[in-house]
């Protein structure tokens, strides 16, 4: 049950200096989960705030009756001090570094949502995570690989409006048949002008959330220009793995994981690059492409061997 | 001259004619295209340049001359994929991927028969994310803990241990 153990850290002897301060703090509440592996608990000053804090858990979150965990973060919930003008400072702390000061509680949530997401995706045992964003059309998944601010996330909104399903705004989760499992985090959507994001469901935008895994139908190279014309290029499968390497979050560290996940994920996916300008103009063309290659896979088989060449 | 492909510390995919060779030391990734690719399984160490160029003459509809596998040698050495350094013949100047094109006269989809390699740098933790993540690691034995996925426990600014 959330709130009735406090999470400790694995090895955490208790008597640690760097984490001695932190530990002294009164902890009021507190909750363990595993998402994909990765064993985190977050400790809190202020019970009220664990139930809203729930819906910033990553996608597949289940709690743990253990209170023993890899990654704790402790948050000190600000709220108003005993002066009515003064505010107290929101305070996140991962182990022992302080990750964020501020008065905004919303602020200090997404930061931690961000920071479980990321743990998530490294902790992962039999999972590989990649940078993109994932919708499936005919049973079949549309990976967009990019980095931050490359555009994924209206491209994969976009396509969600068109009636795809939503499989995620930030990962692609590949297992090792390379089959795209489903990482449903809320589609965090940037406002036009500024850095400020707007959390939104794929409900909301009238589409719905993809439940199984798929296999990957094609792969989306590309990062928003304004005023940029789509003019795809077919890349060939090794360009392919590469685009997708570069996104991979332990590329470096799980390496031929990496490239036996890859491999398996996109020996027949056709991967197309190029700029692109407004995210509703892509959504015809992508679409259509999926559907004709999937009834024409003889074409597709021959175009993929050009691009070889 | 008898080129050497390098094998330690590399790991290779073969991904439909292509390779994919991730450099487990340099944490670089390659990709060789299907002439680099034969040219790369025929660098054993037994078989010189104008052998390699021999056997690629069977292989390819395109003329191929030994410009086009010191082309590929090139590269490869740029990308430390070879075992040792080149050493060309006095007579041999190196051409770019712009002088074979012009010397052999290739024009349209030939010119793809040249071999090309490119490459990435994999990612670290820190640039797989924008911000910075800190994962606790060295709880008590300074910083000489486990990072996940292989990453290095070091001391941060401000205090504490994490991965980077």
């Amino acid at each position: 049950m959330p709130g009735t153990t406090l999470p400790k850290l694995k090895g955490s002897t208790g008597c640690v200096p760097c984490m001695a301060k932190l530990d002294r703090l009164e902890w009021a509440a507190g909750l363990s989960f595993v998402s994909y592996g990765a064993r985190i608990g977050i400790r809190v000053n202020e019970p009220a705030v664990l139930p809203e804090l729930t819906a910033y858990l990553p996608p597949g979150s289940k709690l743990s009756p253990s209170p023993i965990v890899d990654d704790l973060y402790s948050l000190i919930h600000g709220g108003n001090g005993q002066v009515a003008s003064v505010r107290r400072y929101n305070l996140l702390y991962a182990g022992s570094q302080r990750l964020a000061r501020t008065i905004d509680s919303k602020e200090v949530l997404e930061r931690l949502e961000s920071e479980m997401h990321f743990n998530v995706a490294v902790r992962a045992r039999r999972k590989l995570f990649i940078h993109a964003g994932v919708v499936g059309w005919h049973g079949r998944a549309i990976v967009i690989p990019g980095r931050s601010m490359s555009g994924k996330t209206s491209l994969t909104a976009a396509l969600v409006r068109a009636g795809a399903v939503y499989y995620s705004d930030e990962y692609a989760v590949l297992d090792a048949q390379g089959r795209v499992h489903p990482y449903p985090k809320m589609l965090s959507l940037r406002h036009e002008n500024d850095e400020r994001r707007e959390k939104c469901s794929a409900e909301s935008l009238g589409g719905r959330v993809g439940k199984r895994p798929l296999n990957v139908g094609l792969i989306v190279v590309t990062k928003y220009r304004q005023g940029a014309r789509w003019r795809p290029r077919l890349l060939s499968p090794g360009e392919a793995v590469l685009a997708l390497l570069d996104n991979t979050v332990l590329a470096r560290y799980r390496s031929k994981m990496a490239l036996d996940t890859l491999q398996s994920a996109m020996t027949v996916a056709p991967t197309l690059k190029s700029s692109r300008g407004e995210a509703e103009e892509m959504v015809e063309p992508l679409l259509s492409y999926l559907e004709s290659s999937l009834t024409s896979p003889s074409i597709l088989e021959h175009t993929i061997q050009e691009a070889s060449s | 001259m008898i080129p050497h492909a390098r094998s330690e510390k590399l790991l290779i995919q073969k991904v439909g004619d292509e390779l994919v060779i991730y450099d487990q030391e340099r944490h670089r990734a390659h990709r060789l295209n299907r002439t680099a690719t034969t040219i790369w399984h025929h660098c054993d160490g037994k078989t010189d340049v104008a052998g390699i160029t021999a056997l690629l003459e069977g292989e390819f509809p395109s003329p191929v001359t030994q410009d086009v596998v010191w082309l590929a040698l090139g590269q490869l050495e740029k990308k430390q994929l070879l075992s040792g350094p080149l050493s060309r013949p006095g007579d041999c100047i190196s051409l770019t991927r712009r002088q074979v094109i012009h010397k052999l006269g290739l024009i349209g989809t030939f010119t793809l028969l040249l071999p090309v390699v490119t490459s990435i740098v994999a990612p670290t933790l820190a640039s797989a994310q924008s911000g910075i993540t800190r994962f606790t690691c060295g709880v008590g034995m300074g910083c000489s803990g486990t990072c996940p996925g292989g990453g290095t426990c070091t001391s941060l600014t401000g205090g504490g241990c994490g991965c980077r």
